[in-house]
């Protein structure tokens, strides 16, 4: 009798999954602040840099307005990438802080990863948040 | 944090060859990037910039305009050149200027050179000089095409905007110098020769005006090294005929926004100005731009930067780029570069602008 094996769900689905799954598990009020702040904090200063590259690339090319969609872009991977990370490290330190929780330690913090990265609705509204703010500062110049 | 740390590093050690590598890999990178954004070098960065207005009449709604004169013509689409200076960038900013060559990059004494702040200052005084000249030019060439205009000014005395670490006059930027040695200044080669006649070592006064009241300064010249090993005698500071605009028709209006500074834009200021008081539009519906101080006398003065000038008029719709002859060398290099879409007109006065586009216009 051959052997049905249930197909592995790519990379969104789990992502998707994985999401919820740590949503549902009740950490101590405690704990589940300072994961998020930790995590939210180690992201920022990882994810600094590239902001401040962007930032000091802009004040020198800033000029050639052509190529403003490139640093909105920039700007934007930027911050998503930040989404990624930030939910991917309060998800490792919930881990860490918490080793009696089975559940938690049962989550796959890389799939969190890339489907934060890739979570639409974040996107959406920092797209917004982008865009209405270069119209401000088009507007401006 | 302290739970999440502590897992990181213990089980660092049993990871993989390949994530240990790519692990220090990364931490190097992020170092990396933190040094160069963090460390500065002493380098001015010039980059181009963007076109600014310069005047509205009072039917118009332009973003931006120096001032607003009070009469119904179109003031045209005449635009002045902004371009930006960056002070002691980072190591990043100076390796990716190195990139373009819209940009220049000039050594920065600290020691020896304009703080940001007081160069920030300067081009505040500068902006507001040129605006006055602007003015005084553009007013009286209107009332030479039509009499109705009516304009007089008066100087109040020469506006201190720089004064050296090493001068001995105890001015201060802002300052108006009034008098020197009791002599009222007149105008600007009066106050050169007043200056001129003080002996090397002699001391001397100078009325001032400081924050609206007058004072009397006790000044001596400095010795200064010339460039060719000579010792000469100089005030040690920089400073411009100041006047006050006692009569105008049309009125006109200030604005409270300074968009841009620095005195670069005085040329096309007195050229929209002019443009406004007069019924014909002397631009014909072309897009006029261009760089050079304005004296009263209506000569266009040198300016810095003019190549990246150059390169910011060929990012927009330009049609004639005026420069002045100081500057119009190194203009035409960088014209002859990148080969923009405009006419690169080089004028010495006011009046050679205003004589070009009515040639332009008729032809």
């Amino acid at each position: 009798m051959n052997e049905i094996k249930k197909p592995t769900p790519n990379f969104w689905i789990r992502g998707k999954r994985e999401t919820k799954k740590f949503y549902e598990i009740n950490l101590n009020r405690s704990t589940n602040f300072k994961t998020f702040a930790f995590g939210f904090l180690l992201a920022a200063l990882i994810v600094f840099p590239i902001g401040l590259m962007i930032y000091q690339f802009l004040m020198i090319y800033g000029y050639n307005l052509s190529i403003f969609g490139v640093y909105l872009t920039l700007i934007w991977v930027a911050l998503m990438f930040f989404n990624g990370l930030s939910n991917y490290l309060t998800v490792k330190m919930a881990q860490a802080a918490a080793k009696d929780i089975v559940n938690l330690q049962a989550i796959d913090a890389g799939a969190i990863f890339l489907y934060q990265i890739l979570n639409p609705g974040f996107g959406i509204v920092i797209l917004i948040i982008i865009v209405v703010g270069a119209v401000q500062a088009l507007g401006a110049l | 944090m302290i739970p999440f740390l502590k897992d990181f590093f213990g089980g660092f050690k049993n990871r993989s060859l390949f994530i240990k590598i790519l692990t220090i890999f990364l931490t190097a990178l992020y170092v990396t990037a933190l040094c160069l954004i963090f460390i500065k070098v002493d380098y001015i960065v010039m980059t181009p910039g963007t076109i600014n207005n310069t005047v509205q009449t009072q039917d118009e709604n332009k973003a931006y305009t120096a001032l607003t004169i009070d009469t119904e013509y179109a003031s045209g689409d005449i635009f002045t050149i902004g371009i930006y200076n960056h002070y002691r960038v980072s190591l990043f900013q100076y390796l990716i200027a190195k990139l373009s060559k819209d940009v220049q990059i000039d050594p920065y004494d600290p020691l020896t050179d304009l703080s940001e702040e007081d160069d920030y200052l300067r081009s505040v005084i500068m902006k507001e000089i040129s605006i006055t000249n602007a003015l005084i030019v553009a007013y009286e060439a209107a009332q030479l095409e039509d009499p109705t205009i009516l304009f007089s000014k008066e100087l109040d005395g020469m506006k201190v905007s720089w004064v050296s670490e090493e001068s001995n006059t105890n001015l201060k930027v802002e300052d108006i110098i009034t008098q020197i040695n009791g002599t009222l200044i007149t105008d600007l080669n009066h106050f050169l020769s007043l200056r001129d006649a003080i002996l090397e070592d002699a001391v001397f006064t100078l009325t001032v005006i400081r924050e609206e009241t007058e004072i009397i300064l006790s000044a001596r010249k400095v010795a200064y090294t010339d460039d060719e090993g000579l010792t000469v005698y100089r005030l040690g500071i920089e400073a411009l005929p100041y006047y006050t605009i006692t009569e105008a028709f049309p009125d006109y209006e200030l604005s409270n926004d300074l968009n841009s500074v620095g005195g670069s834009g005085g040329a096309m200021l007195a050229l929209s100005i002019y443009n406004s008081l007069l019924p014909d539009d002397i631009t014909g519906g072309k897009v006029i731009a261009g760089t050079g101080t304005i004296a009263v006398d209506g000569t266009v003065g040198d300016i810095g930067g003019v190549s990246q000038k150059i390169a910011t008029a060929a990012l927009y719709e330009v049609d004639y780029f005026f420069v002045n002859p100081e500057d119009y060398d190194e203009a035409l290099a960088k014209y002859q570069a990148i080969s923009p879409n405009f006419e690169l007109v080089k004028v010495t006065t006011f009046s050679e602008i205003i004589t070009y586009l009515e040639g332009e216009i008729n032809e």
